[in-house]
């Protein structure tokens, strides 16, 4: 089962490689980030680095080529995914010193983190509650009293992909900064791994078995009924996983970047396999 | 922490509720209402009028007696729980006692083999019993306590399965693992999130039996707490549904009951949320 799982991320990896190539998009980098949020979390020795290798390789020809920088500073929308993806790639290649600093006179002049949208709309919808005499955190607070904000998405009755990928965004910050404690999720995460194995999701039981893992958190045994579940009671395929079940809404992610989703929790499942029978 | 109810709140649910209690209304959404309002008026945390629930209890207990039972369509176990909050407190209805020991007299009708097979009816004797009935309750026709070990198992069993594992547990105050707890209460979050607050609220009910869980269980009253509108009623509609649905069916369909099981839950969980706080 491993080896045509293999079989079939690479093909992925290389179809969505081979689009960029031929026609760039947001949409193929969009596929791209996804995956490279996977491969931070990865450290040295990981069963994914044949992966990661080809991919750096493929972005130091874009980021050679100044498709990066067109990207980001054409489009804000692109500057996450593609900063992220030539970040990573210097873990296997070199970048050439003229290109980067061109990105860095690019970014101090903040032509490539312009994305204030988001944070700009939360900022106004604050102030209108404050007009109404209500109070609430600054929309950039990513701790809430004792609680990670993201946490208190429990508290939604819905879960899609952007909840996966504000966990991908914490479990990096915690990763580079260790001793920050107060970046540990407590258990939202594992109430939607449970809601996938009940809902018998394989692609969210994978990406968030591996959140956890990465991330430390949540019971070792419920981590480990979940691994249990993913090798032992999933019939054997030899494509990738499918799409997550988001219901009749799906997010902007699976709509956008389906194929990136499905690469990326296939490569999840991979690198659990490969931890659990080592 | 959030703050789940304020007196001023509950009065705004108990004034919705009293629009649902009158003629026009069939007996089983009254029912819910006054239960429901019993359950506020009853709460620990709230300082209303306890004994305003007895008269209400009486009230409507006394013009049910004068109906055909088979009409009534109420839920039995409802009805001995209501009885239970009551004397709880100090507070009793003879009229529901009387619609308690015809509901002790058919149950004790059965045939015991269908009562051991059926958690619900197991769960009723037991509380039964807590009212002083002397009816015997026979042991689970199927043995549980091994279902609450496979924690996997446990994980992925369907919410009907897991309501009978629960009722049959509470109805013989058996123990249950804290492993198990926890797998329960994250279950319970899980289904919240879908909105399935019947099941939910069961769930977390019965894990109120247990001292374990503490922390989830937290968050389970607070995600039911949170689903209180401005106008009293619980369960937040979707505005932009094209379901045709009238306001008045809405309330007794689908606000109805998960106002019912809000409150509920809120009666039977905060007390362990303010130890904790005062602690």
């Amino acid at each position: 089962m491993r080896a045509t799982n293999e079989h079939a991320c690479s093909q992925a990896l290389e179809d969505i490689i081979t689009d960029m190539d031929r026609r760039p998009s947001a949409e193929a980098l969009m596929a791209l980030g996804v995956v490279g949020e996977l491969f931070a979390l990865e450290s040295e020795g990981s069963p994914l680095t044949p992966f990661q290798e080809r991919l750096a390789g493929a972005v130091s020809k874009w980021v050679k080529s100044g498709l990066f920088e067109d990207m980001m500073a054409t489009s804000a929308q692109t500057v996450y995914h593609a900063s992220l993806l030539a970040a990573l790639c210097t873990r296997h290649v070199e970048l050439p010193a003229d290109r980067v600093s061109h990105l860095e006179r690019l970014f101090q002049a903040g032509l490539l983190s312009r994305a204030e949208y988001p944070l700009l709309t939360l900022a106004a919808i604050r102030s209108n509650f404050t007009i109404l005499g209500i109070a609430g955190s600054e929309p950039h607070t990513l701790i809430d009293g004792e609680t990670l904000s993201i946490d208190r998405r429990l508290l939604r009755p819905r879960m899609d992909e952007y909840d996966v990928t504000a966990y991908f965004v914490i479990a990096r910050l915690a990763q580079e900064n260790p001793d920050r404690t107060d970046l540990r999720p407590r258990y939202f995460l594992s109430v939607m791994l449970v809601q996938a194995l009940r809902d018998s999701d394989a692609s969210w039981v994978a990406i968030i078995t591996y959140l956890l893992m990465r991330l430390q958190s949540g019971s070792p045994q419920l981590r480990s009924m979940a691994i249990n579940w993913l090798l032992n009671d999933l019939p054997p395929s030899a494509g990738l996983l499918p799409l997550p079940h988001e219901g009749a809404a799906p997010s902007e992610f699976s709509r956008k970047a389906p194929l990136g989703l499905r690469l990326r929790n296939s490569l999840a499942m991979l690198a659990l396999q490969s931890e659990t029978t080592q | 922490m959030t703050i789940l109810l304020t007196p001023k709140q509950a009065k705004t649910t108990l004034d919705w509720l009293g629009t649902l209690d009158h003629a026009k209304t069939p007996y089983r959404s009254r029912y819910l209402a006054v239960f429901a309002r019993a359950a506020l008026l009853l709460n620990d945390d709230l300082g209303l009028d306890a004994g305003r629930a007895a008269t209400e209890a009486e009230a409507l207990s006394a013009e049910l007696l004068t109906q055909p039972v088979h009409e009534l369509n109420l839920d039995p176990l409802l009805v001995v729980e209501h009885a239970l909050m009551l004397k709880r407190v100090g507070e009793s209805s003879p009229s529901l006692d009387r619609l308690c020991a015809a509901c002790a007299e058919q149950i004790s009708q059965l045939d015991d083999a269908m009562v051991a097979a059926t958690p619900r009816l197991r769960l009723t004797i037991s509380r039964l019993r807590e009212l002083g009935h002397s009816i015997a309750l026979p042991p689970a026709k199927v043995p549980y306590g091994k279902a609450f070990q496979d924690l996997s198992a446990l994980l992925l069993m369907d919410n009907s399965s897991i309501v009978d594992l629960l009722d049959n547990a509470v109805a013989d105050g058996a123990a249950i693992p804290d492993d198990s707890l926890n797998i329960l209460a994250l279950v319970c979050l899980g289904e919240l999130r879908k909105y399935r607050i019947d099941f939910a609220s069961k769930t977390a009910r019965a894990l109120a039996n247990y001292r374990a869980a503490d922390g989830l269980l937290d968050d389970v009253t607070t995600f039911i707490a949170l689903q209180r509108t401005s106008r009293g009623k619980y369960g937040f509609a979707d505005p932009f549904a094209d379901d045709n649905v009238e306001e008045q069916d809405r309330d007794l369909q689908f606000h109805l009951p998960i106002t019912l099981n809000a409150v509920w839950v809120l009666n039977a969980l905060p007390g362990k949320r303010a130890e904790k706080a005062a602690a």
